[in-house]
């Protein structure tokens, strides 16, 4: 038996808990079920703001308070504004509508905006729901779902609407990326020497050139953990130094700092076991 | 083709059934800890049942739930308490002793060797599919399959059995 129909034969053998399917579904309604109560909430309380505002308006306009609301304006208040604005609406609303009608048609117009605000702020929510669900997922600011489903109906191919759904990269803090390497990490602070080029948060990363060593190739992604953005590097060279920059060495992380237009660029190499450099932590400091 | 939410034309129920144990799978090869792997499986498939994305085929939701697999995989690694995460333990049991030893030591690679074996012996992706769903090169996929490999030998003694 070779490898493969071993592992295959193994994997088959094991099977999830099916409960974990209904769990699944409860999970899944219950967190529309709050989304709902939510909407209800927020929308019964825009409705009923709405129509207070609707009738005290329309009780100024009975009283003939008008002026009042004028004076607030000179005070500069912004709300006074609004409310100035929403009576002089009324007003006009009220020339054309005879008196003992117009609270009702008032208020059916008022419910009718609030309904339409509340439509509004449901959809609102959902978006910015799976926006978070979206960053929960790729833990990086890239894109949006709104950008996402431009880009799809764009009719954008396969492999870009995959991109934007899923994260290109996890971002790590050095310490995180520590924890997750954990005992693997053997380290040799080595800094890929064409980086000089490289374009990072639009500034260049420059890198002094003596003392480079071909040590290693290999491809590196590089990630801004403040801007979780990331960069891929083409190694071709690895020098062991580089002048000018400080080599630091804690808990077995090597990191180097390179100073360039007063912005600090620190990059932290790690080294796994099997001789890979695995991957490089860049921060950007100011 | 035009894009349709996976509601309208996949089964949701259908889907679930079908790539359960994918998901559960792939989850236990990443956490090697079957609790976890059911934590990511529930969450996995609540973000399907909850997303709006639209999928193109049956094979694009196969694709989405495996990347949303491996980062929900990462997320945990992050995560403070999967530190005190061990080793898969001996809970699993198999039909053949060559089934048994192959499956843990795959579980003794590190974690990035332990997701390109999976892919590419279990779910036969190609080094180009696996490249995508990682979003790294090609290059860098054929790097970690060799050194898995290599690893493999060591672990299981020469591997020649299992054509190493």
């Amino acid at each position: 038996m070779d490898f493969k129909e071993a592992y295959k034969n193994a994997n088959n053998s094991i099977h999830a808990d099916r409960a974990l399917i209904d769990r699944i579904y409860i999970k899944a309604q219950q967190q529309k079920k709050t989304k709902v109560i939510n909407y209800s909430i927020f929308g019964s309380l825009a409705a009923a703001a709405a129509v207070f505002v609707l009738v005290f308006n329309a009780i100024n306009m009975g009283s003939g308070k008008i002026n009042g609301g004028e004076t607030y304006v000179a005070h500069g208040d912004l709300k006074a504004r609004v409310a100035t604005e929403e009576i002089k609406t009324a007003e006009k609303t009220e020339k054309n509508v005879p008196n003992d009608t117009a609270d009702l048609t008032l208020k059916q117009e008022q419910n009718s905006k609030a309904a339409v605000e509340s439509t509004d702020i449901k959809t609102e929510t959902v978006q910015e729901d799976v926006r978070y669900d979206t960053f929960n997922t790729t833990s990086s600011a890239v894109g949006s779902l709104s950008g996402a489903s431009d880009i799809a109906m764009a009719g954008i191919e396969y492999e870009e609407s995959m991109e934007d759904a899923f994260s290109p990269y996890e971002s790590y803090t050095a310490n995180e990326y520590y924890d997750y390497i954990g005992s693997d990490v053997i380290s040799v602070a080595k800094i890929p020497s064409d980086m000089k080029f490289e374009k990072f948060n639009g500034a260049d990363i420059t890198k002094d050139e003596n003392g480079s060593i071909i040590a290693d190739t290999g491809t590196f992604i590089a990630y801004d953990a403040l801007k979780e953005k990331s960069i891929t590097i083409e190694v071709t060279k690895i020098p062991q130094m580089t002048r000018g920059a400080a080599l630091n060495d804690t808990d077995g992380l090597k990191t180097v700092q390179i100073v360039k237009d007063d912005l600090i660029y620190t990059i932290t190499a790690f080294n796994v076991t099997d001789g890979e450099i695995d991957e490089l932590v860049a921060s950007l400091q100011q | 083709m035009p894009k349709t939410d996976c509601a309208d034309v996949f089964d949701a129920d259908a889907i679930i059934e079908k790539y359960f144990d994918t998901v559960y799978r792939l989850a236990l090869s990443q956490t090697r800890d079957t609790h976890k792997a059911d934590d990511i499986v529930q969450d996995v498939f609540v973000r399907f049942m909850k997303t709006d994305k639209k999928f193109e085929s049956e094979e694009h939701i196969k694709a989405w739930l495996i990347r949303v697999t491996i980062n929900c995989c990462k997320s945990m690694y992050t995560s403070s308490w999967f530190k005190k995460t061990v080793p898969l333990s001996d809970e699993l049991t198999f039909e053949l002793p060559e089934e048994h030893d192959v499956y843990y030591a795959v579980a003794k690679l590190p974690q990035k060797y332990r997701t390109v074996i999976h892919l590419f012996y279990y779910e036969d992706l190609s080094v180009n599919q696996i490249s995508k769903y990682l979003d790294t090169k090609e290059s860098t996929v054929k790097s970690q399959l060799h050194r898995a490999r290599e690893m493999l030998k060591n672990i299981l003694g020469g591997g020649t059995e299992y054509g190493f």
